[in-house]
């Protein structure tokens, strides 16, 4: 090594969850925080996803949890001192078969029990709130109104600058490659020739956060896996609220700049490590849009993108503490980790700082599939079966 | 922009006009004679900062803020979306060919001949426009074509015509062969965003295919190359006031329109200015045949199954600020995302250096053009703040499909593609 330094915590990942979460620290009194970032600021999933946001789920534990963060997203501009441009433009979640309907039915009982606003939408409300849609192809929808949706490169700048704000230390272009362990725990992470020593060091590297649990000598169930977006050129608004089409795996939502951005997963589709685009996504993707909204079909297709996802077995995060190695904390295994990211910040801090386990937290453990206990959840917009 | 038959976004410049032709202007509100969006103009440059939506002005708990981003979607929206239509999604065709041959100049066409001279090897030529000679009975030929994206390190190549409501193409190719040519790039300089400069491509397509001139008074700016091109206008009838050295040029003059440039140390009347160089390749193929990358894409050596031919294999020009030996900080790095040189001097004074995020945190380079010519401004601003040199800059990601094909066309290619296990 031919240099050595030291932290209180180090965070390998500086994307929304890394950024997020040093500040949290940081506001509750942490000091000397590194960020370490192999990338350029933006470079992983956090400047290349959907930005939709929600609270609603089926199962109770990703309802409250997301709820939480929903309630975050409300009040971050105020908190980072930065308009982050979270818009509560409501989510649209369609059903367009009996078997998603039910899944709805689940879901709604679920909100009711968790408090969160959700209204199952008559058919008049439906041609109300998607005009642009194919109303005889939807069997029923819920309509979440305060989800919505953050765009990156707004909530990216937000919690950059509000981390700087707070005097923590964010070094992109960083690599760790490796870590040092002592006594049963992690007590230094590496990066080329530089050792920085650390009193606890928290792994929140996206799709690599696996392999770096590897490198620190533990096991982290989830991989990486890639999907794709595209942007259409910009028109006047046609969508209004964030939709997730669950029965097509698509997701999509009209940005202020007009443009339509969303995606489809692959049923089917094995895990993949690179951030290319292909031949295939762009004609299943386009296929779903202009079967649910006809009129897309003479619009352009502006540009297309890949980035990878971090699905665990159950598409539920993996947060907290290692149990098998003292001081490694996770925030991974992300698959909503923007609509999850300030919810998760806040509660894996109070964790770190306090101690104390939040209730909401807790189904989302580390060791959850050691234990036989993955976190099952219907209406995410994920394919479990090539998740799993 | 404008709307042609509801289809939204189409390029005036670049469309063909026929008769009941139903166009309806874009970017203008209420009316083109009475347009409030002008006074958009009005706005101090540096209020401006930071990316379309301009978050620095209305907080998001601000009561104001949801009325604003309406607002500003029917703004940036521009146009109308479309109505449904019958037959929009065109089924998609998948062909085999041991050679495909992209751009249909003289280096492309001479390609062709000489690959069809072998009987026995399949050939296809794509090109964006359309064909003056005849080739080889074994050539087929795909004019009025757009290759938008090279898939799979190269060996498939997919392209769409530029009518809409034909079918997209994806050639499975043994070789392809590059023959893209080379495109000019505009001065960073003041005006140069101003209607009425175009790049001689356009200025020369405009009067050999419609015979219309780029204007009355022409000046054609550029490089050493520039003077072919100062030729050929002329033959076509187009009056070139001036054929001038775009080191020499200070600014190009004008409100709302060209009315001249500033060059050496006089002014001439214009009302048209057609750069001609520096050229440079379009980069986007060639990246796209051998990008990899997790954290970021990175483009390799281009793989033996591409070959770069002609004017596009040739080292790029570089990059002209005119007169000065620096930026001037009122040109446009990239005018439709409103981003000018000091809007990039700012962020690198600051620390910020990437091209990506500087992409991230101005738009640059994400409007209709995605990055084409601009991301090349962009890194000779960064490079010369930087004191790199420009190559080492690098670009953001050159993504297809660049507005080549509708979700119709895209998703008549289902049949012809298939999900990698
Ligand atoms: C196309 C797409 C659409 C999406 N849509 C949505 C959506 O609509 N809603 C939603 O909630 N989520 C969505 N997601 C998911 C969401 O983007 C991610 O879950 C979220 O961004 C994860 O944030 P992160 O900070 O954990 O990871 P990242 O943003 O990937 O950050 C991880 C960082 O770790 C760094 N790193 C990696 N290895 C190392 C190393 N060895 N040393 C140091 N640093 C390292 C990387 O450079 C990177 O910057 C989408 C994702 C994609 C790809």
């Amino acid at each position: 090594m031919s240099a050595t330094e030291s932290a209180n915590i180090v965070i390998v990942g500086g994307g929304i969850q890394g950024l997020l979460l040093a500040f949290n620290l940081a506001d509750r009194g942490q000091k000397d925080i590194v960020v370490l970032d192999a990338g350029y600021w933006q470079g992983g999933a956090s400047g290349r996803n959907g930005t939709l946001v929600r609270g609603g789920f089926s199962s109770t534990e990703w309802t409250r949890f997301f709820e939480h963060s929903v309630d975050q997203w409300r009040g971050l501009s105020r908190r980072l001192g930065h308009n982050v441009m979270y818009t509560r433009r409501g989510y649209a979640i369609v059903a367009e078969s009996e078997r998603s309907s039910a899944v709805l039915d689940t879901a709604l009982q679920t909100h009711r029990e968790c408090g969160v606003s959700s209204e199952r939408l008559s058919r008049p409300r439906m041609a109300q709130v998607l005009p642009a849609a194919d109303q005889t192809r939807i069997v029923d929808m819920i309509h979440l109104a305060d989800g919505g949706t953050a765009p990156h490169h707004a909530a990216m700048k937000g919690a950059l600058t509000a981390c700087r704000k707070k005097g923590v230390d964010l070094r992109y272009g960083t690599e760790v490659t490796d870590f040092e362990r002592q006594n049963g725990r992690i007590s230094a992470v590496v990066c080329g020739d530089t050792r920085i020593d650390a009193d606890l060091v928290v792994i929140a590297a996206g799709a690599h956060s696996a392999d770096l649990a590897t490198k620190a000598g533990v096991v982290l169930d989830a991989q990486p896996f890639r999907i794709e977006a595209m942007a259409s050129e910009p028109v006047r608004p046609m969508i209004g609220p964030a939709v997730a089409l669950i029965d097509r795996l698509t997701y999509v939502h009209q940005t202020a700049r007009g443009e339509i951005v969303g995606g489809s997963e692959l049923a089917g589709e094995s895990a993949k490590r690179n951030i290319i685009s292909t031949e295939y996504v762009m004609p299943r993707y386009a296929r779903h849009m202009v079967d649910m909204f006809p009129g897309i079909a003479r619009m352009r297709i502006l540009r297309q993108w890949g980035g990878m996802l971090h699905p665990a077995p159950d598409g539920g995060p993996l947060l907290g503490a290692h149990p098998d190695l003292e001081s490694l904390w996770f925030s991974a295994g992300w698959t909503y980790g923007i609509a999850g990211a300030p919810g998760a910040a806040d509660l894996l801090a109070k964790a770190i700082v306090t101690g104390e386990i939040d209730e909401r937290m807790r189904p989302f453990a580390v060791d959850r599939f050691r234990r036989g206990k993955p976190v099952m959840e219907a209406s995410a917009v994920i394919d479990n079966a090539s998740v799993g | 922009m404008a709307t042609v038959d509801s289809v939204p976004n189409c390029r005036l410049d670049q469309m063909i006009l026929r008769e009941g032709m139903e166009v309806v202007m874009q970017g203008v509100w209420p009316s083109p004679g009475f347009d409030l969006f002008r006074c958009a103009g009005l706005i101090p440059r540096k209020r401006l900062r930071g990316g379309f939506e301009h978050p620095t002005w209305i907080p998001d708990q601000s009561v104001f803020w949801h009325p604003w981003e309406r607002m500003l979607a029917f703004a940036a929206g521009g146009a109308k979306p479309p109505k449904a239509a019958e037959g929009s999604v065109p089924e998609g065709n998948r062909i085999h060919a041991d050679i495909v041959i992209i751009g249909g100049g003289s280096v492309g066409v001479a390609e062709a001949r000489a690959a069809a001279e072998t009987m026995s090897v399949s050939v296809v030529l794509v090109t964006q426009g359309t064909l003056s000679e005849t080739l080889p009975k074994n050539v087929i030929v795909y004019p009025l074509h757009r290759v938008f994206a090279l898939y799979n390190g190269g060996r498939l190549v997919a392209a769409a015509p530029i009518d809409p409501r034909e079918p997209a193409l994806l050639i499975d190719a043994d070789h392809v062969v590059l023959a893209t040519g080379a495109r000019s790039t505009p001065p960073v300089v003041r005006g140069a965003a101003l209607p009425g400069v175009l790049d001689a491509g356009l200025a020369m397509q405009l009067a050999l295919d419609h015979g219309v001139a780029a204007g009355a008074r022409v000046a054609v700016i550029g490089t050493s190359r520039r003077h072919d091109v100062t030729e050929q206008l002329e033959t076509m009838g187009v009056h070139v006031v001036g054929s001038f050295d775009v080191a020499a040029v200070a600014s190009i003059q004008g409100r709302g329109h060209v009315t001249g440039i500033e060059t050496g140390d006089r002014s001439v009347p214009c009302d048209a200015v057609v750069h001609a160089g520096p050229w440079r390749p379009d980069p986007s193929l060639p990246f796209q045949a051998s990008w990899s990358g997790e954290l970021r894409l990175t483009a390799g050596e281009v793989p033996d199954n591409v070959r770069v031919a002609g004017w596009a294999s040739e080292a790029p020009e570089p990059v002209s600020f005119g007169a000065r030996d620096q930026p001037d900080a009122h040109a446009f790095v990239c005018p439709c995302m409103d981003v000018t040189v000091e809007e990039v001097l700012t962020l690198v004074a600051r620390g910020t250096v990437h091209v990506e995020e500087i992409k991230r945190l101005t738009g640059c380079g994400m409007g209709p053009c995605q990055g084409v010519p601009c991301w090349d401004l962009l890194a000779a601003v960064v490079g010369w703040a930087t004191g790199k040199p420009t190559g080492t800059v690098g670009h953001p990601t050159y993504r297809p499909p660049r507005a080549a094909l509708t979700f119709g066309q895209a998703a008549g290619l289902i049949d012809a593609t298939e999900v990698a296990p």
